[in-house]
């Protein structure tokens, strides 16, 4: 590999400045080898990137999970083992651009789903007991409150509607004019 | 993509992901997701908890004021009874007018302490704030934010001493409605510093020299950042005696402040504003931002001004200042530079201009009121930003000689900085520019050229001040060609000044 590629990752950029040039290969104890490959490739695509500034990580207006390039949207159309297993080894060879790829990647999965959805998606196993999930979602009730009076009584007025049309056998079509309109 | 991803998995690598990554994934996500996510599993909860609290916004204007009301009670409640999460809280927007619907106060002001109190239970639950912002109703409110919330609400006399960033917008559009003189903004302003020590920012608004005087009554070491804006009162010089109080500042936005109007003896008046400028740059030599307008900047100050080592923004009303002055200004290179009512400058100036943008550090390029510019003056500029230009704001408002000449120049001469870089063009104010075209007999408009070479142009300021077919044809090829412009049409608009009801 280009020295030029390797340096993208800061434990390997750090390690040649400590060992030198040489031939010698590098031991990643932490990353298998598909894995790795996968991390070349995406290296080697962004040889000629700038390099991530210590303060990008401190400002939290930079982050957005919805500008992700088509190069990299096609790079990380992985599994969810090997996104993860990606996520990793971009962590232990801190390379921020690829783990901030799939911290994205994960964010976008996880986005409006339900905590059941997601312990389903990611197979995680609900460690609360139910008083303590009682207590978490009293606290946050701030954040899932209802959204407006006005949206659930649209809301209320829509499904009326639509069992007024199903009564009358015809009037489906504009339940959905009327629905996407309002 | 999606069912790739929507697959379980076997083993579970998500539930051992170390919490740095967990963090960073929850740094991504709405605070509703974060909510969803605190409950999936301890490893979780840890992680997304400090997202969701370090900056609990509950600002919506679809929300009714039932929502808003349960939102801000619940909140409170959790602040106040879990004073681990209240420590998580980093930066808090509070505006008066939603805390009175959400606690069935009077948002007329007469429920001023109400509103008060349940602020200041909410910050005395926030110890660990960084940013504070307030939107209070009337001006009279900052005598109760800044004395009462210290001295009945058990703020100690230490006050707030994490909060680096304070800003108070007061009736952002309503102000016009308070009569004046029947409060006292300056009123017990000498908290702030005795309350708020650490402070890095504070933005202000219709200061007066009394206020100013109290807000540096101690010294502010910490502050880098001053907005006293909308503050036509303000005497510089007040300002300038005070500077050694905060001499850190680096960012300085005087809009609409000391304004030449007020002062009976305009000769007078220069020679305060210069002698300020100078005693304030004397102390604030670290200063990378420099706002003043619409006040005339004194030419003998510009000197100093470009000798400010690390300044890299200016925005200042340019009446006074002619071609010399221009050349000193862009002797260095700079990140944006306002010159507002430059009626003095020439086309000569943009030789200047021109090569300092063709440096390529110039992203804001703004020239307003620049009656005697020509097309010559443009095609000069259009010059050095083709050259390696990178400005992605360019305004010529109200130049009012120029022609559809000039805007053939930025498209003849703007090479890769047309097509890559430009994103606004503020033409507004320009008459003969938007009328330029031949009404469709052939040869399109020059606008429509520069529509179609600027492939990142999201926002286009003209003027149309005719109803003739010929405007119109004309502003429909804009309109066209920006809508083609690289799929992007959706986020260009036109502006347009349109008095006879064209399209």
């Amino acid at each position: 590999v280009d020295k030029e590629v390797a340096d993208r990752s800061v434990l390997l950029k750090n390690m040649l400045e400590d060992v030198g040039e040489s031939d010698k290969p590098i031991p990643l104890p932490n990353v298998t080898g598909k894995v790795l490959k996968k991390v070349i490739t995406y290296c080697e695509h962004h040889r000629n990137d700038p390099l991530p500034q210590p303060d990008d990580d401190l400002d939290d207006t930079k982050r957005r999970s919805d500008d992700i390039d088509d190069w990299d949207a096609d790079f990380i159309k992985v599994d969810n083992d090997q996104l993860f297993e990606l996520i990793l080894a971009a962590n232990y060879m801190d390379i921020k651009p690829l783990l901030d790829l799939g911290c994205k990647t994960v964010a976008n999965m996880i986005k409006g789903k339900t905590p059941e959805q997601i312990r389903e998606m990611f197979n995680i196993e609900n460690d609360f007991t139910p008083e303590e999930e009682e207590q978490i979602r009293k606290e946050n009730e701030y954040v899932s409150l209802p959204l407006d009076d006005s949206m659930m009584l649209g809301g209320i007025a829509c499904l009326l509607y639509y069992s007024l049309c199903i009564a009358n056998q015809s009037g489906c079509q504009h339940y959905h004019r009327w629905a996407s309109e309002s | 993509m999606d069912d790739l991803h929507n697959r379980p998995f076997k083993r579970s690598l998500a539930a051992s992901l170390p919490p740095e990554i967990l963090v960073r994934i929850c740094s991504q996500l709405p605070p509703i997701t974060c909510h969803s996510l605190a409950l999936v599993s301890r490893s979780w909860n840890f992680a997304a908890t400090p997202t969701l609290y370090k900056s609990p916004t509950i600002i919506s204007e679809t929300w009714g004021a039932a929502v808003k009301a349960a939102k801000w009670t619940s909140l409170r409640q959790t602040l106040i009874s879990n004073p681990e999460l209240g420590r998580m809280v980093a930066r808090l927007d509070i505006r008066e007018r939603e805390i009175c619907e959400a606690f069935g106060l009077s948002s007329d002001g007469s429920s001023h302490e109400e509103f008060v109190a349940v602020a200041s239970s909410i910050l005395n639950a926030t110890p660990r704030l960084v940013e504070l912002n307030f939107d209070i109703i009337y001006r009279v409110s900052l005598r109760f934010i800044c004395w009462r919330s210290a001295v009945l609400l058990s703020i100690p006399e230490t006050g707030l001493p994490r909060i680096s960033r304070f800003s108070v917008t007061i009736a952002s559009r309503r102000v016009a409605t308070v009569p004046t003189g029947s409060y006292h903004i300056c009123e017990h302003w000498e908290r702030v510093p005795l309350l708020l020590p650490s402070l890095e920012s504070l933005a202000t608004a219709r200061c007066d020299n009394d206020c100013v005087r109290s807000m540096f009554s101690r010294p502010l070491p910490k502050l880098t950042n001053l907005e006293i804006v909308d503050s036509a009162s303000l005497r510089l010089n007040v300002l300038a005696d005070l500077a050694h109080m905060a001499p850190n500042v680096t960012r300085l936005n005087l809009l609409g402040a000391a304004y030449a109007g007020r002062w009976a003896d305009q000769k007078e008046y220069f020679t305060m504003l210069e002698e300020a400028i100078i005693k304030m740059f004397d102390v604030w030599k670290g200063l990378k931002l420099f706002y003043l307008t619409p006040s005339a900047f004194p030419p003998a100050c510009v000197e100093a001004l470009t000798s400010l080592q690390h300044i890299h923004t200016i925005a200042i009303g340019a009446e006074s200042l002619g071609d010399p002055e221009i050349r000193l200004l862009c002797s260095r290179p700079l990140k944006a530079l306002y010159l507002h009512r430059a009626s003095r400058i020439t086309d000569e100036s943009l030789k200047w201009v021109s090569d300092m943008v063709s440096l390529g550090d110039t992203e804001v390029l703004w020239i307003g009121g620049a009656h005697q510019l020509s097309d010559v003056g443009i095609e000069s500029l259009a010059q050095g930003l083709g050259k390696g230009g990178r400005v992605r704001i360019l305004c010529l408002e109200s130049c009012l000689s120029l022609t559809g000449r000039s805007v053939r120049a930025l498209v003849t001469h703007g090479g890769s900085w047309l097509s890559n870089h430009l994103e606004l063009l503020d033409l507004s104010g320009c008459p003969e520019i938007a009328e330029s075209g031949d009404g469709g007999t052939g040869k399109t408009s020059p606008l429509a050229d520069l529509c179609s070479a600027a492939r990142n142009l999201r926002r286009l300021e003209i003027m149309v001040v005719s109803d003739s077919e010929v405007a119109a044809h004309d502003f429909g090829e804009i309109r066209a060609a920006l809508a083609n412009n690289g799929g992007s049409a959706s986020f260009v608009t036109v502006e347009a000044v349109n008095h006879m009801g064209l399209p």
